[in-house]
């Protein structure tokens, strides 16, 4: 007993460590910005070069997502986390393509959030709110999955020391606090540094697992196929929910609020471009990663591993194999995810909240202090909101995400088209807009994924059918009002 | 060089198409790398499409 109580030691020790150089380094970047403006606030005065860009939206976009989301779902569902690994992979594509795009339209017309590209491009105010609204209430169970994350690494990197809901309050209020003090600046830096342990962790780890627990990747997947044959190939159906899945949530991944955001913090299209193939190189550190929870797979069906539930798969696989201070490093590297993600959405969400619904709607007059002010306590109420939904209403990891992935998609169409098609109306990506998020919500919560097709796909196809024949509905009307002479 | 450089996006398109051909590549052998094939299948295209990206930097950096 007395050798648990150590180990948990320290392997608490090393992640309080990492958590308090995180915290060291939030706050030394807030003073020093303390006093830069709005711009520095939202997008860091779009001055980030490469590296800093690079290891900064990777931590952003790479979360508890990753680190324990993907062990746990190929521990339940196998095969389908290949679908996971290819749609991040796919987004690259179209993330090459299209953000260098977006970037030089937020550098020409100062766009901050994504909602501004909305509400200048429509010229509408409306819109702008809306999708202010929808982008932050889909952000909050994603941000409730960060806080989640960082709970069950405490818990079981701690040996079950700690208890799990005071660590949440505590790491998760200093994330908030050094958000809101800081903004962007303070956020870029925060995750540069977790991106680099992140990366770390996950080389270090990934090959290393299999090795020692079954001598070679082949023969762990032998003995994955014999203990669960039904999960190494896809059935019928998971092909279907697996090629839309991969179709809608590549076109989803970049439509995150936070992740434009990011975006817009590089200092030039070039430098954004460039990050679209760097981050590329990130996803393939998703590969490691599925090793890892296919070996925890075959561990626990095999029954020599115990898990309290899919999620706990990776650091109680680390625990099984490794000594406890590489715990600690793993779980720092994890908790360093969950962190850097946590505090991207919530300064988006408080951004987007503050910018495009309060001030266009409410304050029009409202000066850029006050603006800075607003967006802090919308930040500090929606880190409430999500810590709150943590503890009353824990679900797997991926299924939270994945029903975010479906609601962010539907500002797919209105974005695509607002830069490709000229005809697209106002009306048109206002009603696909909503048509496609009651759709995937319906698809994602009422009935999930109807006919083995994902929730998204629905809300995409929807959406787009919407948009489009509302925009030609009106060109027609226009045109017949113009021939009548119809005011 | 010129006829690459023009129609360069096609290269980024066909990570798409390996999605069509999934029914065909959905079984265990041939093994690669110890890996059952549409395991090796997925595992490659993640790399692969890295490459392609990559390609397609290296065409549009280089003056015509």
């Amino acid at each position: 007993m007395t050798e648990a109580i150590s180990e948990g030691l320290t392997a608490l020790g090393i992640i309080l460590f990492w958590i308090s150089l995180t915290a060291m380094v939030g706050l030394y970047f807030s003073i020093k910005y303390r006093k830069a403006g709005a711009e520095s606030w939202f997008v860091a005065g779009r001055r980030l070069g490469l590296l800093i860009l690079w290891l900064s939206l990777g931590a952003n976009i790479y979360s508890a997502y990753t680190f324990l989301g993907l062990p746990g779902y190929t521990v339940k569902n196998g095969v389908k986390v290949l679908a996971i690994l290819i749609y991040g992979q796919l987004s690259y594509i179209l993330a090459y393509l299209i953000t260098p795009k977006l970037w030089e339209l937020g550098k020409a017309k100062r766009y901050v959030t994504l909602s501004d590209y909305f509400e200048d491009r429509y010229n509408s105010k409306l819109l702008g709110a809306l999708t202010a609204i929808v982008g932050a209430l889909f952000s909050i169970p994603y941000i409730q999955l960060q806080i989640l994350g960082i709970g069950y690494i405490i818990e079981s990197a701690g040996y079950g020391l700690l208890d799990p809901f005071a660590s949440q309050l505590i790491a998760f209020s200093l994330i908030a606090i050094f958000t809101i003090l800081g903004g962007m600046v303070s956020v870029a830096f925060i995750n540069a540094l977790q991106g680099a342990i992140m990366l770390i962790t996950i080389w270090g780890i990934g090959f290393l697992i299999p090795m020692i627990r079954y001598g070679g990747i082949g023969p762990m997947f032998e003995a994955f196929e014999s203990v669960k044959p039904s999960m190494v190939l896809f059935d019928n159906k998971l092909i279907i929910w697996t090629a839309t899945l991969a179709i809608a949530s590549s076109v989803g991944f970049w439509m995150w609020p936070n992740r434009i955001q990011g975006v817009f913090t590089a200092k030039s299209s070039d430098t954004v471009k460039r990050n679209a193939l760097a981050l590329s190189f990130f996803q393939i550190s998703q590969i490691p990663i599925i090793l890892v929870g296919l070996t925890a797979a075959t561990l626990y069906y095999q029954g020599v591993l115990k898990l309290p539930k899919p999620d706990y798969a990776l650091i109680e696989i680390i625990k099984f194999t490794f000594p406890s201070w590489v715990v600690g490093i793993a779980g720092a590297g994890a908790v360093a995810a969950a962190i850097s993600t946590a505090a991207a959405l919530l300064h988006t969400s408080g951004a987007l909240f503050a910018r495009n619904a309060y001030q266009r709607l409410f304050k029009p007059e409202a000066k850029e202090r006050e603006l800075v002010m607003a967006a802090r306590i919308f930040t500090g109420a929606i880190a409430i909101i999500a810590l709150i939904l943590a503890v009353l209403r824990p679900a797997l990891i991926v299924y939270l995400l994945l029903t975010g992935y479906a609601g962010v998609t539907q500002f797919f169409p209105g974005i695509a088209l607002g830069i490709k098609w000229k005809k697209v109306t106002k009306n048109g990506v206002l009603l696909g807009l909503i048509a496609g998020i009651i759709t995937a919500i319906l698809t994602r919560i009422v009935t999930v994924d109807p006919l083995g097709i994902f929730g998204g796909f629905w809300g995409l196809a929807i959406n787009f059918a919407v948009t489009v024949s509302i925009s030609l509905l009106e060109h027609r009307l226009r045109g017949f009002r113009e021939r009548k002479n119809i005011p | 060089m010129g006829a690459l450089r023009r129609y360069r996006y096609i290269l980024v398109l066909i990570p798409y198409f390996m999605i069509a051909l999934i029914p065909f590549v959905n079984r265990l052998e041939p093994k690669v790398f110890g890996l059952p094939f549409l395991w090796f299948w997925f595992f490659m295209w993640a790399v692969l499409i890295t490459v392609l990206i990559t390609i397609l930097y290296l065409i549009e950096v280089k003056k015509p």
